[in-house]
């Protein structure tokens, strides 16, 4: 018989229709993966049977009868427990003082009383220690492993979750819901997390996963509910189904799951990086001694549980960060290359000469003291003078302004799209100004130009919008990062950087946005690729770089290595593998 | 997507959601509406303080507003009008970036007062435009770093600029007060009327010129705000800091930059207070003006022609009301006070029932389990 009961949930927003006449059942006892992509309303459903929204239609049946659940309170009294994608714990508390949080003197007993075959007689605490017992013979049975005295900021992600799931099981809930739940662990995280789902289904309980990754379907669930823009497509056995079958249900028509990888021979150093510590903004050392070589026409990985130093050592390059130590050289691809006046003055010219950097066509050195400024400028504009090396640089004391000034065209993709890429109030246009507003000189802005690459990256990655006026924030995740990508290659870097460039996008865009990295190194451009996914990662970039707690766990090369091992260095496991580009 | 019950008042019989896809045209209509119902409020605490005189209200309302064959009324209004416009136009960049800056009175005043006082004690054989300039150029320098100090501290020592303005008005009506006490050794208290360092007169009103400086005034913020680079710096600013630090924009100086700016255009109101519509200087001068101002921006929601539209109707609510009490014989500033007070009460109200929307817990249980 159907355990839980969904009929004919619809929930909007607005004009948004997240869930649109949606009915399934739940089984008790099994793994039910609800499968769809970012932004399909698979979290806005769950979040109904959590108690966090109120469905506009239809109805919830647990056992039979109507369940009204208003609250995540009423949730847990149906013995429903929902484990969220942001975690809600109590940072300065400790483990034991999160899972009894909120409970009653009266509660923690009659929690007490279902642990105990029998209940002792007379007086009994309800102290941090006694419960702590309760928990630990708990979690010894779905092979938790629990430390109760630990403050939440001390812990890593995975733990944190695991406390996030104690905390529900120990009030007693029958069925669980994790909000995709693997996101932000390591490979070995994720299969650990399994196999406690795997004994949590041995002991009776009910467990729904949300998750976009097939192969995490096939390889949890019993049941796979498929979601597409708001509508239940179809509820399956895991056991019938393909990981293509699945694709074409989830996105809606066939799709070609391979991430492209060019093989072209790298242009010579980018960009040197030196013993390079960061400290974060709280003051603690984020990044330690961290030492590699970026290529040109390369994508450099940068793999690490999310906190690692990541953010950290993006912001030191772009030059956001103001703590750090250590060097940042930027070897600005001119070898061979014409002098020009751009970001350079006569001046500038003049000393470069006196240092022997330039040669003329011809081949013979350049010694330009013998000319004067007129013949000069005739020159440059003629391109007959050529640089011997490349420019190197060093940006390890510049501020983003001072590169830009420099002329080093460095571009970043930062993490949060809305909150540091772009201004969510304003419209595409001016999102594109915020990169060149300062060109051109006085005081009134010039939108024309903006407005033209405005056009153009709507046509060229097919940006949805009602029109380039349209305050950005009402665009959706896909639409938002398009346009700061859009935005970034633009101006044809030399050094691009991304960080979770296809977090939260659906498939199609996320394709668009891999396409758009390889294309950009095909082109010469050297690419930090920071994130998540270790499968894509490995399928898109040339080398990975893994950073742990801050340090360099090692650096492989994408196409020799596997998730598992990338994991492992995740985790602290020094490889030290230096691959070469 | 915000509608999200606050879960820690589960209990509550009441919650509040966010209202999603209000039209345009209706949030129109229900302000429309407020507008409306603050001058049937005005109306009828006259008629309560006056038995009786309800129709005389609003008919003398009209009068002291739009009585057409008396320029010089319509002046008035429009002065009035002017100095609310400019001082809520003028604060409107810090608020876009937003810096809370509610010390525009005090801003104002240290203007004026550094106006009243040049233009007092100048020698009297100095031609007048002369000690007009000097004047404007006093009071925009004693506002400029009288705004700049809360700025300052703001950034480089994240002090909170709501508390640090607001205090400051204080300082700065305590110096007013200190000033004339200073300069008046007669004992009278009392500034008496200037008689250099005016402007002159125009359609038999000084206050004219006052107008025309501050439509000025309103075309250059105009552009400032909406087609300047700086303006495009500090809404950058003001939406998120980390973008504005992630493309180079200096926020301190930038916060320095846009108070300075909004205290030297303060500054030449507090000088067109002086000498262009009252001609005197008092502790009080500058009225409520200041606070109003940053009630109007913020109604006007930083739109500069939403601004003007609040700024005209507040002049109108002040101006009439005045003209009204008077007429029926109680006390002017004080009925005008109160029927500002409550036009503003009320369109604040408006703004939040627009937003948000009620529901009530019980009645939705109820309505779940009869389903």
């Amino acid at each position: 018989m159907d355990y839980i009961r969904l009929e004919h949930i619809t929930k909007t927003f607005g004009d948004v229709v997240a869930n649109d006449d949606i009915s399934f059942s739940i089984r008790k006892g099994e793994v039910l993966a609800i499968l769809g992509e970012n932004g399909s309303g698979k979290t806005t459903l769950l979040n109904v049977l959590g108690g966090i929204y109120r469905q506009d239609h239809g109805q919830v049946f647990i056992n039979g009868k109507e369940a009204i659940i208003l609250s995540p309170k009423d949730a847990y009294g149906y013995g429903i427990g929902m484990v969220h994608q942001h975690y809600q714990l109590v940072e300065a508390f400790s483990a034991i003082e999160n899972v009894v949080l909120g409970l009653s003197r009266k509660e923690l007993l009659r929690i007490y009383d279902r642990f105990e075959e029998e209940t002792p007689k007379g007086f009994r605490h309800t102290r941090l220690r006694d419960s702590a017992k309760h928990v630990l013979a708990m979690c010894e049975r779905y092979g938790f492993v629990f430390h109760p005295e630990k403050t939440v900021s001390d812990m890593s992600i995975a733990e944190k979750q695991t406390l996030e799931i104690v905390k529900a099981l120990f009030r007693g809930v029958d069925t669980l819901i994790l909000d995709e739940p693997t996101a932000v662990l390591t490979p070995q995280e994720t299969q650990h997390l399994f196999s406690v789902v795997e004994n949590m289904r041995k002991d009776g309980k009910t467990v729904i996963i949300i998750t976009h990754k097939l192969n995490e379907v096939m390889q949890v669930s019993d049941r796979v509910v498929i979601m597409r823009k708001g509508q239940c497509i179809d509820t399956i056995d895991t056991k019938n189904a393909s990981e293509s079958a699945l694709a074409e249900m989830m996105v809606g028509k066939t799709i070609d799951l391979n991430i492209p990888r060019s093989d072209i021979p790298t242009t010579g150093e980018r960009l040197v990086i030196d013993h390079l510590s960061v400290k974060n903004r709280e003051g603690r050392l984020a990044l330690d001694d961290v030492s590699f070589t970026l290529y040109g026409s390369e994508i450099l990985g940068i793999a690490g549980v999310s906190g690692s130093g990541q953010r950290e050592l993006l912001d030191a390059i772009s030059g956001l960060a103001r703590e750090k130590s250590g060097d940042i050289i930027f070897h600005n691809p001119k070898k061979n290359r014409p002098v020009t006046f751009f970001h350079k003055d006569i001046k500038q010219i003049r000393a470069l000469s006196d240092q022997g950097k330039f040669y003329f066509k011809s081949g013979e050195p350049a010694d330009l003291k013998k000319f004067n400024n007129k013949q000069l400028i005739q020159l440059v504009n003629d391109e007959a003078i050529l640089f011997y090396e490349d420019e190197i640089m060093d940006l390890t004391k510049k501020t983003p302004l001072e590169i830009r000034n420099l002329g080093i065209k460095l571009s970043f993709v930062p993490e949060d799209r809305l909150g540091m890429g772009l201004v969510g109030g304003m419209s595409m246009v001016d999102n594109m100004l915020l990169r060149s507003y300062r060109k051109g000189k006085g005081k009134i802005l010039k939108r024309e130009k903006a407005k033209s690459v405005a056009e153009e990256v709507v046509v060229e990655l097919d940006v949805k919008t009602p029109s380039i006026d349209t305050p950005i924030s009402k665009l959706s995740g896909g639409n938002i990062q398009k346009i700061l990508v859009g935005r970034e290659i633009a101006s044809h870097p030399k050094i691009l950087m991304v960080a979770y460039p296809v977090r939260g996008l659906d498939i199609n865009s996320s394709y668009t946005i891999y396409h758009l990295l390889d294309e950009q190194k095909k082109t010469g451009t050297a690419i930090i690729y920071v994130g998540e996914d270790l499968d894509a990662m490995i399928a898109i970039t040339d080398r990975i770089l893994v950073l742990c707690d801050g340090k360099v766990t090692g650096i492989v090369s994408s196409r020799h290595t596997t998730k598992e091992e990338i994991g492992l260095m995740m985790s602290g496991k020094e490889m030290r593998k230096e691959a070469q580009a | 997507m915000n509608e999200k019950k606050s879960t820690h008042k589960l209990s509550s019989p009441l919650y509040v959601t966010k209202r999603l896809g209000f039209a345009k045209w209706k949030y129109w209509a229900i302000r429309a509406g407020g507008i409306v119902l603050a001058f049937l409020v005005a109306g009828i605490v006259c008629s309560i303080l006056k038995p009786g005189s309800f129709g005389t209200f609003y008919s003398e309302l009209i009068r002291g507003c739009f009585d057409f064959t008396d320029i010089s009324s319509i002046i008035d209004l429009l002065v009035i009008f002017s100095i609310l416009l400019t001082i809520a136009i003028v604060i409107t960049p810090a608020f876009k970036m937003h810096f809370w800056n509610i010390g525009a009175e005090g801003q104002v005043l240290i203007g004026a007062m550094t106006a009243a006082g040049i233009a007092k004690f100048c020698p009297s054989d100095m031609p007048n435009i002369v000690i007009l300039i000097l004047a404007m150029v006093g009071a925009q320098s004693a506002s400029v770093i009288w705004s700049i100090i809360p700025a300052f501290f703001k950034a480089y020592f994240n002090t909170n600029e709501t508390l640090f303005t607001l205090m400051m008005n204080y300082i700065a009506m305590i110096a007013g007060a200190m000033a004339i006490s200073i300069w008046i050794k007669n004992g009278s208290q009392s500034f008496g009327t200037l008689n250099q360092g005016t402007f002159p007169t125009i359609f038999g009103n000084s206050g004219t010129l006052v107008f025309i400086f501050s439509m000025a005034i309103f075309v250059g913020m105009f552009f400032y705000i909406n087609k300047g680079k700086p303006g495009y710096e500090v809404t950058v600013i003001g939406e998120s800091i980390d973008t504005a630090r992630y493309i180079g924009i200096n926020v301190k100086m930038v916060t320095i930059r846009t108070m300075a700016i909004s205290g030297l255009l303060l500054g030449t109101v507090g000088f067109f207070i002086v000498c262009g519509v009252h001609q005197t200087f008092s502790a009080s001068i500058v009225g409520g003006k200041g606070f109003t101002g940053v009630l109007i921006a913020w109604l006007g929601h930083f739109q500069p022609f939403e601004i003007m539209l609040f700024a005209f109707l507040a002049a109108v609510m002040e101006k009439g009301t005045a003209t009204a009490a008077s007429a029926v014989s109680i006390s002017a500033s004080q009925f005008s006070a109160i029927c500002t007070g409550a036009f503003f009460f009320i369109i604040i109200a408006c703004e939040f029932f627009s937003r948000y929307q009620f529901h009530l817990r019980h009645k939705e249980k109820k309505e779940a389990e009869q389903v």
